[in-house]
């Protein structure tokens, strides 16, 4: 069993290596992800000044950052693979789980970034009240789990449709909406000044909900991914 | 070991055209099977089927080894495909596109393997160019070296000619040879010499009726 689940692992490294190298030999997106990042923030910083806003502003400025720079990493893994003619070749390499799980760990590499360019953006340019890099910094990845988790098996499912675009979005909205509005609510505790004992409650939620959508994804995917 | 692929009435069809009806066929090991049609005839679309990348609206098609079925879900690990409609990765080069499928398929002595292939199909000289900087006759004999990296017993090549020179088709033609020692292959073709040259067996198909053999 230990010994099936390191091959597994194993394989879905190559998977997303693979996904790694390619987004970074095109450039276009990860190029397209930064400068977005570092403008919205940057006008963020201009447009506020050194006037003092709310931590609840605060917040939902970071999570609207983040949620609209995310919008280029999902969605794409799967429709790319479709789109350029390789879906095939990696159906006939290796088995549907290690695909799952490769670009479960592509997304959430390129999703860990993002969020934490952002972060470091944010409090650079920014400097939200309360500090708690930290904490914010275990809120995002937990946050990031969750977006990447649904977003990995919602983009396999939009990849066979005519309308795959449009079916994603439609598809993701209900399910990443509570995950921006918890990671959103636990960022403003912290800007308010809270410590990790006022905030274990909803990263746990978070875990759970990236726990419960891995679990659906890995029993469902081989469904999804088949003709 | 006793392999071969049996199709049980297997038929498919696109917005209610059908485009596979009733076919029953076997192909036993050290056979190559030519899928002979005009175009839109279905001659990818069997293949696509044979390999599980499309599923039949009915029947089925088995693969057996040693008198065995293969399940479905390791048939990746016998099955290599070529195909227009296949690609690979533009932006790895030859070598690690290489790699990459003999690693996901778990090939002992990779590196000996891809050494071999890069050889048999004059390919070293592009190793460290990107899929997408190469010719459509290059990019060819990689993809039939990709499919032929975990050494499969079964081979399905869809139109493996196309956009390749006379040296090209002389390595398909050498692969074939190999090929059926070991295993079987189908091969799908316009090139009515090809299928007099392998064609031990040729399934005929015909725009939207029944096919022959």
């Amino acid at each position: 069993m230990a010994a099936r689940l390191f091959a597994s692992i194993r394989l879905a490294s190559l998977v997303a290596k693979k996904d790694l190298i390619e987004e970074l030999r095109t450039g276009y997106t990860l190029l397209t992800i930064f400068l977005f990042v570092v403008a919205a923030v940057a006008m963020t910083s201009f447009v506020i000044g050194p006037v003092l806003i709310p931590a609840e502003l605060h917040a939902v400025l970071l999570w609207i950052i983040i949620f609209f720079a995310s919008q280029f990493i999902f969605n794409r893994s799967f429709v790319k693979e479709e789109e350029q003619g390789t879906a095939s070749a990696l159906k006939l390499s290796t088995a549907p789980l290690n695909v799952y799980l490769g670009k479960l760990l592509s997304n959430l590499t390129l999703l860990s970034g993002l969020v934490l360019l952002t972060l470091f953006c944010y409090y650079f340019f920014v400097a939200p009240p309360g500090g708690g890099f930290l904490l914010v910094a275990a809120i995002a990845i937990a946050a990031s789990t969750c977006l990447a988790g649904a977003s990995t098996i919602l983009s396999a499912l939009a990849a066979k449709a005519d309308a795959g675009n449009a079916l994603f979005v439609a598809l993701v909205f209900p399910v990443i909406l509570p995950i921006l509005f918890t990671a959103a609510k636990l960022t403003e505790v912290v800007f308010r000044g809270a410590i990790f004992q006022e905030i274990i409650s909803g990263l746990l939620f978070l875990i759970s909900i990236a726990v419960v959508l891995i679990t659906l994804s890995v029993l469902l995917f081989d469904y999804v991914w088949r003709d | 070991m006793d392999s071969y692929i049996e199709i049980k009435a297997l038929s498919k069809s696109f917005d209610n055209k059908p485009v596979i009806v009733d076919l029953n066929w076997r192909i036993d090991q050290g056979k190559c099977c030519m899928v002979a049609g005009p175009n839109g005839s279905g001659k990818s679309t069997l293949l696509k089927m044979i390999c599980g990348l499309l599923q039949p609206k009915e029947g089925r098609v088995d693969f057996i080894l040693a008198g065995k079925k293969i399940k479905p879900h390791v048939l990746f690990r016998y099955v290599g495909l070529t195909s227009p409609d296949l690609n690979l990765y533009g932006k790895l080069t030859v070598f690690e596109n290489l790699v990459l499928f003999a690693r996901l398929r778990d090939v002992q002595n990779w590196k000996k393997k891809i050494t071999e292939l890069l050889d048999f199909f004059e390919l070293e000289k592009f190793a460290f160019q990107q899929f997408s900087c190469l010719s459509t006759g290059i990019k060819q004999r990689l993809k039939l070296a990709s499919a032929l990296v975990h050494e499969p017993l079964f081979l399905v090549l869809d139109e493996p000619g196309a956009g390749l020179d006379h040296t090209g088709k002389l390595m398909i033609y050498k692969v074939l040879d190999q090929q059926l020692k070991k295993g079987l292959a189908v091969m799908a073709t316009n090139d009515e010499e090809e299928v007099k040259k392998y064609g031990s067996e040729t399934i005929r198909l015909n725009p939207f009726s029944q096919p022959g053999g």
